[in-house]
């Protein structure tokens, strides 16, 4: 199928031209700035690996499980601010990525998925392979398309680009037949697409929300910034601190939003919600004036709704006029991106030579002062026994100097990193939020390293989420991705075994990691390093061997197996109704035992 | 918090695979109700279709499926038709009544009577259209129930949203 001596290559050939389904799709990604795509082949989608043999420009990582390429792309994703891409197969390979699509879905990923699909003629008959792809995925995509004309394939992929990363990011999928991978249409490039969906972007500082919500800033006594992963999504870190610098209101970010602002201000009250500090959730309590920004009021930060924030004036700003009013009532909802919202209200705060009420806020943070002297997140110490957050706390430690990137699996070891790892900066940080999918944060990790192949990658995870998607040890291995596997290993699911100490018991029903496998043997299976410690004075040594080691590495940290996370709200309790240390009351209500 | 009432969304949307689908899909996913809902295609050079959806909640929640079906990115625009001044709204219902039906000559009087249009007659029966709002609707299949053995089938809402809005 090789093409004519003269003909020019597909990636040279002029907009125009006329080529075979499959170079469209791979000139439309590179087009479209796309150098790596995660994926694994099948059928229904050799057409595509077969234009992807014949050049150099897109690089494919091939993954060991598709799951494991959709989280790759999202960790890609968000440790560049590009948009992720998968290529899969029908029928399984494509199933497979339901799980890091509904994620994606969740923490808003930009994120392209293309499928292969069985050819049109056999499109309903049950074929080999087959599934309804667009039927399966439609609720867990921001938008999804089947192809069924070759001449639409080009203009359908650049806008599926433009969707996936404009106004609220989220997963696009293209399922693509075989026969249109086969066909022969015109190729378009993205400059010739015009037509596009538009989403709300830009806000002047002269606009009325901006007014109303400086006013409502400028008369403030206990204001509070309230920050979340649209910040990042915006990348408007740098104006987010010039915004809080100008104000001198005290800071806090959801699990999405930590490393939009540096973990060492002074006002910065680290992260709120179910396993927040004290200061920034009775700081969200008593304020007068909360100020959203890129943050959805997820219930794991509300806590009970009737109860949040009783007395505080709203101000949301989010890209998505579905978030205002949708979980919380706001008094000033303002639909824009974030930068442009925050360099909007900056600007109007400056041109009003606005100040805080001075002597409001010197009492608003000295009452926070009181509140962090609780030290909520201290921890007793062992000489005997590593404790979790101490292990946390010496790589981050002995990483500083390097700004690695942190992925998570899901549970308390999660927690922990977002509270005991300083973030300084955006898009370090990579975490499955909304879904919580155990089994995420290997392949973000590598997802990661090959976007950024000289960082210092590492994933903090448990010993039961690990084993989720423990085969991409074997992709890290392959490409020689020097990704660090840091497993908090505490013998047990530990988030469940601690929701069934505090609420159901202490019946441990089927939460006890049985059967663990040998971390250090498994590592060393797949050609990677396998690490050891199990005594606090081990540690330092084995984060330094591990940080030394040029390739990948498991290392299997055995910390105390009964530590539970503190502070907790329990769900669905108000904020003030934190346990801060074991033996503290959980005044579960009956609503709160239906939360997850 | 405002009252439940019923509201009817008319939706304009590009001529899509799957727009009705995800439209439907969004209601399920998100727990909200479809009392009824029309679609079909009106403009066939520009790829437009209309649906238009009615659904029970408050003013809150109105507004909250209205942003969400905003989102849908072959929607073009959203009207609340119900809160829409000028907006019209329409259903159409067809009878069938038996030529053997114990009150025939009383159902097509009240037919008649009803301004009822003739669209169909065979020798076991005729069938008539019917055209009005929704609440005249119920009237008259209320009013025709009554009179016993009838067959009626309705459309649910097509609406058109005020000029200005558009
Ligand atoms: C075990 C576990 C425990 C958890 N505990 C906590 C906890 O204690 N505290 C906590 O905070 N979270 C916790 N979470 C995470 C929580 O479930 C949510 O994922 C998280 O709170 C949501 O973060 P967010 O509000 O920043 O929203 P995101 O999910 O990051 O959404 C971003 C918001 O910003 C908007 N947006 C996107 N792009 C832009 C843009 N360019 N401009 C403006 N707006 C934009 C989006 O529309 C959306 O509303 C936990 C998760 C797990 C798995
Ligand atoms: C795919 C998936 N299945 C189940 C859960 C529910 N869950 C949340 S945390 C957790 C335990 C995680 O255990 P581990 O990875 O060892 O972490 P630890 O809590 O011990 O730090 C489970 C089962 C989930 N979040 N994701």
């Amino acid at each position: 199928m090789s093409a004519p001596a003269s003909a020019p290559h597909f990636l040279s050939a002029p907009a125009g031209s006329v080529l075979l389904g499959a170079e469209i799709v791979v000139r439309a990604l590179r087009d479209q700035g796309v150098e790596h795509i995660f994926g694994y082949p099948g059928g229904a989608i050799l057409p595509v690996y077969d234009a992807i043999f014949q050049q150099d420009e897109l690089h494919h990582i091939l993954v060991r499980h598709e799951q494991g390429a959709g989280h790759a792309a999202e960790g890609y994703a968000r440790s560049t601010g590009k948009v992720g891409c998968v290529l899969v197969t029908s029928g399984p390979g494509m199933t497979n990525v339901v799980t890091p699509m509904t994620d994606a879905m969740m923490d808003a990923i930009p994120m392209i998925i293309i499928s292969g699909q069985v050819p049109t003629h056999l499109i309903g008959t049950d074929a080999f392979q087959e599934a309804d792809t667009t039927g399966i995925t439609r609720n867990c995509t921001k938008h999804n398309v089947l192809v069924k004309d070759v001449n639409e394939l080009a203009e359908t992929i650049h806008k599926c680009f433009h969707i996936a990363r404009s106004g609220k990011p989220g997963p696009v999928l293209i399922d693509i037949p075989k026969d249109v991978q086969f066909g022969k249409g015109v190729y378009v490039a993205p400059d010739e697409v015009t037509k596009y969906k538009t989403y709300p972007y830009a806000i002047a500082a002269s606009d009325p929300k901006i007014a109303a919500a400086v006013d409502l800033m400028q008369g403030a006594k206990r204001a509070v910034f309230y920050t979340g992963g649209g910040v990042i999504n915006a990348n408007a870190a740098n104006d987010l601190r010039a915004l809080v610098h100008a104000t001198g209101f005290p800071i806090t970010q959801t699990l999405m939003g930590l490393g939009a602002f540096p973990a060492d201000d002074p006002l910065n009250l680290g992260m709120l919600g179910m396993h927040g500090t004290y200061e920034a959730n009775l700081a969200m309590y008593h304020c007068d004036v909360m100020i959203c920004i890129g943050a959805r009021f997820d219930d794991r930060i509300t806590g009970k709704l009737a109860e949040f924030s009783p007395n505080s004036k709203k101000i949301h700003v989010d890209v998505d006029a579905a978030s205002i009013n949708k979980n919380v009532r706001v008094d000033v909802g303002i639909v824009a991106d974030a930068g442009e919202a925050i360099r909007a209200m900056l600007a109007e705060w400056q041109r009003r030579n606005a100040k805080a009420d001075s002597a409001g806020l010197a009492k608003w943070l000295q009452k926070i002062q009181e509140w962090r002297a609780k030290d909520s997140l201290a921890y007793e110490h062992s000489e005997t026994i590593i404790k979790p957050q101490y292990a946390i706390e010496r790589l981050a430690h002995f990483t500083a100097s390097q700004n690695p990137i942190i992925s998570t699996e899901v549970g308390q070891h999660q927690m922990w990193a977002a509270q005991h790892f300083p973030f300084y900066a955006p898009n370090r940080w990579l975490t499955s939020g909304g879904l919580g999918t155990m089994g995420y944060g290997l392949p973000a990790a590598i997802g990661a390293q090959v976007a950024h192949p000289d960082a210092l990658v590492i994933d903090i995870a448990g010993e039961a989420s690990i084993q989720m998607n423990i085969q991409e040890l074997s992709t890290a291995v392959q490409y020689n991705l020097p990704v660090k596997v840091f497993i908090i290993n505490n013998e047990w699911m530990g988030m469940v075994r601690q929701w069934q100490q505090l609420i159901h018991g202490e019946r441990y029903s089927h939460s006890y990691s049985e059967a663990l496998p040998d971390f250090v043997k498994l590592a060393e299976a797949y050609g990677a390093l396998g690490l050891r410690a199990t005594r606090p004075d081990e540690l330092d040594s084995v984060i330094a061997q591990m940080i030394a080691h040029p390739g990948p590495v498991m290392a299997d940290i055995r910390v105390d197996p009964k530590e539970n996370c503190f502070p907790m709200i329990p769900s669905g309790a108000p904020h003030y109704a934190m346990i801060l240390k074991d033996g503290d009351i959980a005044p579960v209500s009956p609503e709160g035992l239906m939360m997850v | 918090m405002s009252e439940n009432k019923l509201h009817t969304l008319f939706i304009l949307s590009d001529n899509e695979r799957g727009v009705l689908a995800r439209v439907t899909a969004l209601f399920s996913a998100r727990g909200y109700q479809i009392q009824n809902i029309t679609a079909g295609e009106i403009n066939e050079a520009q790829h437009l279709s209309c649906i238009a959806i009615t659904t029970e909640g408050t003013a809150e929640t109105i507004a909250q499926i209205k942003a969400q079906v905003e989102k849908i990115v072959a929607v073009r625009s959203v009207v609340n038709l119900t809160e829409a001044q000028g907006a019209v709204q329409r259903e159409l219902m067809i009878v069938r009544v038996r030529r053997d039906a114990p009150k025939h000559d009383a159902l097509v009087d009240t037919l008649n009577e009803l301004d009822a249009r003739q669209i169909a007659a065979d020798e076991e029966s005729t069938s008539f259209e019917l055209t009005g709002d929704t609440r005249a609707i119920n009237q008259y299949i209320a009013r025709l129930n009554a009179l016993g053995a009838v067959e009626i089938a309705r459309s649910g809402i097509v609406g058109m949203a005020p000029v200005k809005l558009h």
